[in-house]
């Protein structure tokens, strides 16, 4: 079953930051910094995340003529009657739509996008919309540099409509939840989030290269058939290690200097920057997606945009 | 790869030319949270990613730890 990306819509917090007057106020090296999270400016926002992400919803997405919509979210603390409820409370043509919460962090979207891949198939679902969205900034001490130079808060959202358009070729998913304490939140310390970084980098290292490497070996696909690379954005160095090791320098892993980490919607970021660029979500031919970190998880997949290559 | 050249490697990716058999965490300025990572890159890259497979190798705190797990999984001689 395929689809077709019909809009992309991101927002980001509404206060923007450099990273380098953080460094100043923190009396950190910003140069040292830089050359390994990459991330010159990071974005917060002041609203609750309840408001941030109703507003984005009121202005970015018309529910009319969607069947489906995946909310991924992690944070919201609405336990019942669940985050997903309370963001649409006031939103128009909800009564009919099929709703799923996603509790996943940077390997979100591309799990809602399998999902969404499954609900086409049911042939009862035309039209799908994923929304990611993360208020990290909540759970941050500003003294804690790892986090506070890296995260941004943001919501996206994609919209896919049946269509032959795209096809997932395939898909590999791993867990190592062993591991899961290297990015998490302390509950005796006012939920405060941290992060081992160099646990991650180590393990993205590893796991995301086996990964991709045993995917695009699997589907008999060389890496310069690969005409887009859309990963996670976790920080400069994870992705310069990825591209070096994958052998992927061409195609310029890392772009989101200016907006952060944001956690699942980084891949719905991409696709927007790549339309903004060109006037297409996904290039013709192969894409290679590749999401990682919370978990830890790791999740990569091979799209390809146009029946005939 | 001997040692010598390990710690050639360390000192650039720490950009620290002491750096010595001696050094640790502690007396090394710029072995901080961001040294780390580039001493994990470093170690990848020399290693074509054997030492992403070594546990705790992201703990290590002194060149003499390191030094000894890395013999001990057959990286340096």
């Amino acid at each position: 079953m395929t689809f077709a990306i019909e809009k992309v819509a991101v927002q980001l917090g509404e206060e923007s930051i450099q990273v380098k007057d953080i460094c100043k106020q923190t009396n950190q090296d910003y140069e040292r910094l830089i050359l390994r999270s990459g991330f010159q400016n990071v974005h917060r926002t002041k609203l609750d995340d309840l408001e941030f992400y109703s507003r984005f919803l009121q202005e970015h997405v018309e529910l009319n003529g969607v069947d489906a919509l995946l909310f991924v979210n992690q944070t919201m603390e609405n336990l019942i009657p669940g985050g997903i409820s309370k963001v649409l409370e006031y939103k128009q043509n909800t009564g009919q739509l099929f709703v799923l919460q996603i509790s996943d962090g940077c390997s979100g979207f591309l799990k809602a996008l399998l999902t969404a891949e499954g609900l086409f198939s049911s042939k009862k679902i035309n039209r799908i919309v994923i929304i990611c969205a993360e208020k990290y900034s909540k759970f941050m001490n500003e003294n804690n540099s790892n986090i506070h130079t890296i995260f941004s808060d943001a919501i996206s959202m994609v919209q896919l409509k049946q269509s032959n358009e795209i096809t997932i070729v395939d898909y590999s998913s791993e867990n190592n939840f062993s591991s899961n304490e290297a990015i998490q939140t302390n509950p005796t310390k006012n939920n405060e989030i941290t992060m081992e970084g160099s646990r991650v980098l180590k393990w993205t290292n590893s796991a995301v290269t086996k990964q991709v490497e045993a995917l695009m070996k699997k589907n008999e696909i060389d890496f310069e058939m690969i005409s887009g690379a859309f990963f996670h954005q976790g920080s400069k160095i994870v992705l310069e290690n990825l591209s070096e090791n994958l052998g992927l320098q061409n195609l310029n892993l890392f772009r989101a200097a200016q907006y952060g980490n944001v956690v699942s919607s980084s891949i719905p970021f991409l696709l927007h920057d790549n339309y903004v660029n060109s006037g297409e979500y996904l290039p013709t031919g192969f894409s290679l997606l590749s999401a990682f970190g919370v978990g830890l998880t790791t999740i990569s997949m091979i799209l390809r945009n146009g029946s005939e290559i | 790869m001997t040692e010598n050249e390990l710690l050639e490697k360390l000192r650039i990716a720490i950009a620290d030319p002491k750096l010595n058999l001696d050094s640790t965490t502690e007396n090394t300025e710029n072995w901080d949270s961001l040294g780390q990572l580039s001493i994990i890159t470093t170690l990848s890259r020399l290693s074509a990613g054997k030492t992403d497979l070594i546990d705790g190798v992201e703990d290590i705190k002194s060149i003499s730890a390191l030094i000894e797990l890395l013999k001990v999984n057959n990286i340096i001689k």
